[in-house]
Formats: structure tokens, C-alpha cells, sequence
């Protein structure tokens, strides 16, 4: 008994006095004392030693875009830190960043944790986002069985006239949901009996802040329209993985609610020339491009366009009509949807197969496919193989412009 | 004094940890990457062997060993039963103070140990120093000089490792040897190397 109580005693004793001296001197290596974060030489926030460069931003109001939420995947928060202050670049930076930024000082903000006072400078675009604001949401509609088109009216101080090809952050607030209590058009709800998504749940306890591309035209200027892709577990793991927060949430929203809004941000637009446009889309893909060409053809563009579209079945295929009419208005246009896997009720009579093999299909008769201009967006599979193709194509990687997040 | 710089030699090259004994081999491959994070292994496990297996040896002769609490009356008391959680909360605790004193003096490595540096705390290399030290009842002098040797034995071997790996960046290596493949046939070449020096105290 004595040996017991003893060995428990000096286990504990020791126990005790090591974590009283770490904490001791953790206090005296690394004082909590406040950090000044200078934002584009004007702003200063106050921060402590430990925080993330991103957490510091957005708490004092600079919504940095940032996708993945904080995990170093989407490259989004990209900031300028000349200084020491936020220390190296982690090993999760060196995969998304290149060389040339790094010696450019650029940083992750989600992974650039503070260690003294540091100068920070971001894009003008989010300084002006200033915190954020409301819209109030006008239509929601599905056009998929998994996509949803939200339109959001933006307040009447908010600039409306942004860029095509640019993306907002939305933040769903903490929520729960019951799939089977959406109320699912006819048209999409044995899609959904058979695949089992009714029966998944989804939680968040805290704000979730995800990036989706604008897809909206000219004529909804003083509106967001998005189109929001649920983010749904693999076959078969529906009960063991849950869905996409954000999306989850967005898929919810009705009609007069309001959402929480940041932006417009971004750099995936349409270059100023007078080259010929190809447009390859896959999935919600769909959304900055459809606000490209529609802005494109508003402006009364006589640049040639084409727009390569890849779903699976005719019931992915969403904006269809929307796209024929604007190829018989304009000569300068076309328009070439593909499926993958058209099912039997479809009675679909246009290209099949993958996108790329459309894309290599028609392109490889055009005289210059080089001298094209190629603006993708879609899943990451389908960029990659669209790239593959283009290269096979003799295209160069600087006429080639992608965004392949959130799609 | 030359039992205590022979003590030193042994540990450092004819016991060398990772070559001779094949211990802390993980962190070893792993970390011999660069010159630089090796070389700033090598001292994080000099710095850690060195305080440990001392520190180690108060806690074991005072607290633990048979016949430490003979003072209070409990001369047939052995706690040497605890020893191994004993030697891990206190190696938990030295690599807690390494990385905070990396962390605040020198950022860069710190930031090229990243996951490697908490891993010290199950390092099998440095728990061995302590077990050593035990087995071989060596005193308090006789202990430090024996975790310093451990350390410097393994900073010796992991940045000659790091040297040479930096140099294979040039070499036109088959595409199944590179990475990891020529560090083990590196680290078994090294090895053989360390293993004469067996000989030499043998000579003695």
C-alpha cells in the first residue's frame, strides 16, 4: 500500500512541477504581449503572438477571401508580408504558392501565424469589402437535381457593377438541417430518393465563410446570382461524411431571408483583345463563365466565341435554352454542350462523351488553336484533362486562363 | 577526466545511435534532407540527450531506484517500475522547452522541424539514452557526459548524412534509388564506416 501511494504520489509530483516550470517559462519565452499588424501602411490591428495572419484580418474587418476555410488548399488569402513578423512559409504554402511569389514575399494568410509586428498589404478590392453586408435573398430554384440558382438583392450602396468572372464569400450562420425536409421540385425528387441524400443530416456550430463565382448578366445588375453546387458525400458514405456546410445551408435558404455577403473578389476575367474566346465549363463551372459571354456579347463584342459545355446527363444540363437563344442572336457565337453518360429518357441527339474530346474534336480543325484565348472553369479533373488537351494542341499555358475551386 | 572523454568517444561514434544501435532512425532519414534541418536536429537531440538522461538520473537514484527512500524508513521500497513514465514526462517536457526556445530565438528552424520536432518527445533515441543510463548504472557526471556524447554522436552522423544527400541532387540516380532508396544504402554505407571505430576500442 505504501509503495502504491508513494508511486502515485511522486508520479503526480513530478507531473505537476514539470508542467508548473513549462508554463513558467513558456511565460517568460513567449509573452503575450500585443502585436501591430499594419494593413497596406494605413490600418492597424492589433493581434497577439500565435495568431493567424487571416483570423487577425478578418476579425478587424479585411474579408480576405478565403474558400477552403483557413486550410491552406484554395490559395485565396494570398497577402504581401515583406517583413519577419509572420515568419517562413509552412510547408502547405510551398505547394500552392510558386517560387516567384514567395521571393515576392507572398503569403497564405491562413497559414502565416504571427511572431512579432509586421506590414501587411492586400488587395485594394478587399480593404473596400469593409466587413461585409447583408442581401436579401429574391429567387432560389433548383436547376439540377444537386444545383441550385440563388439570386440575391445587394443594398442599394453596393456597387453592382462589378467584372464578370469575379466571386463573392458568403457565410452561412450556425445551423441544422433535415435533408428530408427540403421541399425538392417533381422533377429532381427520385434522384434524390435513389441516391439516399433525404436521409442526411448537417450541423455547424460555428460561421462557415465559402467563395462562389458570381454568374450573374448585365440585366441583374444590383443583383448576386450564384449557383450553388451541394457538396454531397461519396456513394455510400452519406451517413459516415456530412455534406458542405455553406452549401448545405444555401440549399435551405428560402426567398426573403437574408445572407451575409463579402465582396466581389477576384482576377478571373476576360482579357482585353481582340483574340478569339473559347469558354470550356463543367458543373457549376458554368457560373463566371455564363457572366463572361453575356457580358461579352452585351458589350457587342465581335470577338468569335465558343462555348464548350460538359454535363453527365440531360438532367445536369441547366441554362440550355438560355445559351441556344443567345447563339441565334449572335452570329459570333456558339454554343456546344456535351453529356457524358446521357441517360435513355433523355432522347439526347447532340455531342456525347467528355468534354476535352469535344473540345479536341472541334478545335483540332480550326486553323490556329493557338491563337485562341481559353478561359476554363469546372472541376479540377476536367481542367486538368482540358489542359492536357490544349497542350496536345499546341496551346501556350499563357493564353490559358482557369479557376478550378468550388466548382 | 579520460574516463569521462572516453565515455564521450564511445557514445558519440562506437555507440552511435542511429548507425551502430539503428535508434531515431524516423527522424534521422527524415530530416537529412538539407544541411540545415539536420544540422538543427542534431542539436535539438544534443540539447535534449543532454539534459534528459541527466535529469533522469536525479529522478531515478533519488526517487525510483531500490533503496532511494531508504532515508525516510523504506529501505525495501523500488519504484523502478515507473521509471519509463518517469523518463517520458521529462523528456515530454525537454522538447516542449526546445521548441519554445526554437520558436522564439530561431524561427527557421522551427519552422523546418515542423511535425518532426514534437516527435522528438517519442524519439526511441533519446528514450534509450535514458534506459542506458539505467543499465549501466553510470553516476550523475558520467550521465551527462554520456547524453552529450549521444547528441553530438547523432549531430555528427545525421549532418554528414544531410552533406551528402544535398550532393546527390547532382547525381543521375535511377529513378527506383532516389529519395529514401539511396538514404538507406547511404546510412548502411555510413554505418559499416561507424562500425570501425568498434574496432579501434577494441584495439585499445
Amino acid at each position: 500500500m505504501t509503495e502504491v501511494l508513494l508511486g502515485s504520489f511522486v508520479i503526480v509530483a513530478l507531473v505537476v512541477g514539470l508542467a508548473v516550470a513549462l508554463v513558467g517559462l513558456r511565460r517568460r519565452l513567449i509573452p503575450a504581449s500585443g502585436l501591430d499588424v499594419a494593413v497596406n501602411g494605413a490600418l492597424h490591428l492589433a493581434a497577439r503572438r500565435g495568431d493567424t495572419l487571416l483570423d487577425v484580418l478578418q476579425d478587424g474587418g479585411i474579408l480576405i477571401p478565403a474558400a477552403c476555410g483557413g486550410s491552406g488548399t484554395c490559395g485565396l488569402c494570398r497577402v504581401t508580408v515583406p517583413g519577419p513578423g509572420a515568419g517562413d512559409p509552412q510547408a502547405t504554402e510551398r505547394g500552392v504558392l510558386s517560387p516567384r511569389d514567395r521571393r515576392a514575399h507572398i503569403r497564405l494568410a491562413c497559414q502565416a501565424r504571427l511572431r512579432g509586428d509586421c506590414a501587411v498589404e492586400v488587395p485594394e478590392d478587399a480593404l473596400g469589402a469593409q466587413g461585409g453586408f447583408l442581401g436579401t435573398v429574391t429567387s432560389a430554384r433548383m436547376l439540377a437535381p444537386l444545383i441550385r440558382e440563388i439570386v440575391v438583392d445587394l443594398p442599394a450602396d453596393h456597387a453592382s457593377a462589378f467584372e464578370a468572372g469575379a466571386f463573392m464569400q458568403i457565410t452561412a450562420p450556425p445551423f441544422g438541417l433535415d435533408f428530408a425536409t427540403l421541399d425538392l421540385p417533381p422533377a429532381f425528387r427520385d434522384d434524390w430518393e435513389i441516391a439516399g441524400w433525404r436521409s442526411m443530416r448537417v450541423a455547424s456550430e460555428t460561421e462557415v465563410t465559402r467563395a462562389y463565382s458570381l454568374a450573374s448578366r448585365p440585366e441583374d445588375a444590383g443583383r448576386a446570382v450564384f449557383v450553388i453546387r451541394l457538396a454531397v458525400p461519396p456513394p455510400g458514405q452519406e451517413h459516415e461524411l456530412p455534406p458542405g456546410l455553406c452549401s448545405s445551408w444555401l440549399f435551405a435558404v428560402q426567398p426573403g431571408e437574408e445572407i451575409q455577403l463579402s465582396g466581389p473578389f477576384g482576377d478571373f476575367h476576360v482579357q482585353p483583345n481582340d483574340r478569339e474566346m473559347v469558354f470550356v465549363g463543367g458543373g457549376v463551372g458554368m457560373a463566371p463563365l455564363r457572366a463572361m459571354i453575356h457580358q461579352e456579347l452585351a458589350r457587342g463584342s465581335t470577338r468569335r466565341i465558343r462555348y464548350f459545355y460538359g454535363a453527365r446527363s440531360a438532367a445536369d444540363l441547366f441554362y440550355a435554352g438560355e445559351f441556344a437563344t443567345l447563339a441565334a442572336a449572335h452570329p459570333n457565337f456558339s454554343w456546344t454542350p456535351a453529356l457524358s453518360d446521357p441517360a435513355p429518357g433523355d432522347r439526347w441527339t447532340g455531342a456525347t462523351g467528355f468534354i476535352h474530346e469535344q473540345l479536341r474534336a472541334e478545335m483540332r480543325d480550326h486553323p490556329a488553336p493557338e491563337e485562341c484565348e481559353y478561359y476554363l472553369c469546372g472541376p479540377p479533373v476536367m481542367v486538368s484533362a482540358v489542359l492536357a488537351t490544349l497542350d496536345r494542341l499546341g496551346v501556350e499555358p499563357g493564353s490559358i486562363f482557369y479557376d478550378d475551386f468550388g466548382a | 577526466m579520460t574516463g569521462l572523454w572516453s565515455l564521450f568517444l564511445t557514445a558519440a561514434f562506437v555507440d552511435n545511435m542511429p548507425l551502430i544501435l539503428f535508434l531515431g532512425l524516423c527522424t534521422f532519414l527524415a530530416l537529412s534532407k538539407r544541411p540545415e534541418s539536420a544540422f538543427g536536429l542534431g542539436v535539438a537531440m544534443t540539447g535534449v540527450l543532454g539534459v534528459t538522461v541527466p535529469l533522469n538520473h536525479l529522478i531515478y537514484t533519488g526517487l525510483l531506484a531500490p533503496g532511494a527512500w531508504a532515508w525516510a524508513g523504506l529501505p525495501a521500497l523500488d519504484l523502478s517500475y515507473l521509471s519509463l513514465i518517469a523518463f517520458i514526462g521529462v523528456i515530454a517536457a525537454s522538447v516542449q522547452v526546445v521548441e519554445m526556445v526554437l520558436d522564439r530565438f530561431f524561427p527557421a528552424i522551427h519552422a523546418a522541424f515542423g511535425v518532426f520536432l514534437p516527435l522528438l518527445t517519442v524519439q526511441c533515441a533519446i528514450l534509450a539514452g535514458s534506459l542506458f543510463m539505467v543499465e549501466r548504472s553510470y553516476d550523475l557526471a558520467q550521465s551527462a557526459v554520456f547524453g552529450l556524447g549521444s547528441g553530438v554522436g547523432f549531430a555528427i552522423a545525421v549532418s554528414m548524412l544531410g552533406a551528402i544527400r544535398t550532393r546527390l541532387d547532382y547525381a543521375e540516380l535511377p529513378a527506383g534509388l532516389r529519395g529514401l532508396g539511396i538514404a538507406f544504402i547511404l546510412a548502411g554505407l555510413m554505418s559499416l564506416g561507424f562500425a570501425s571505430f568498434a574496432q579501434m576500442a577494441a584495439a585499445q
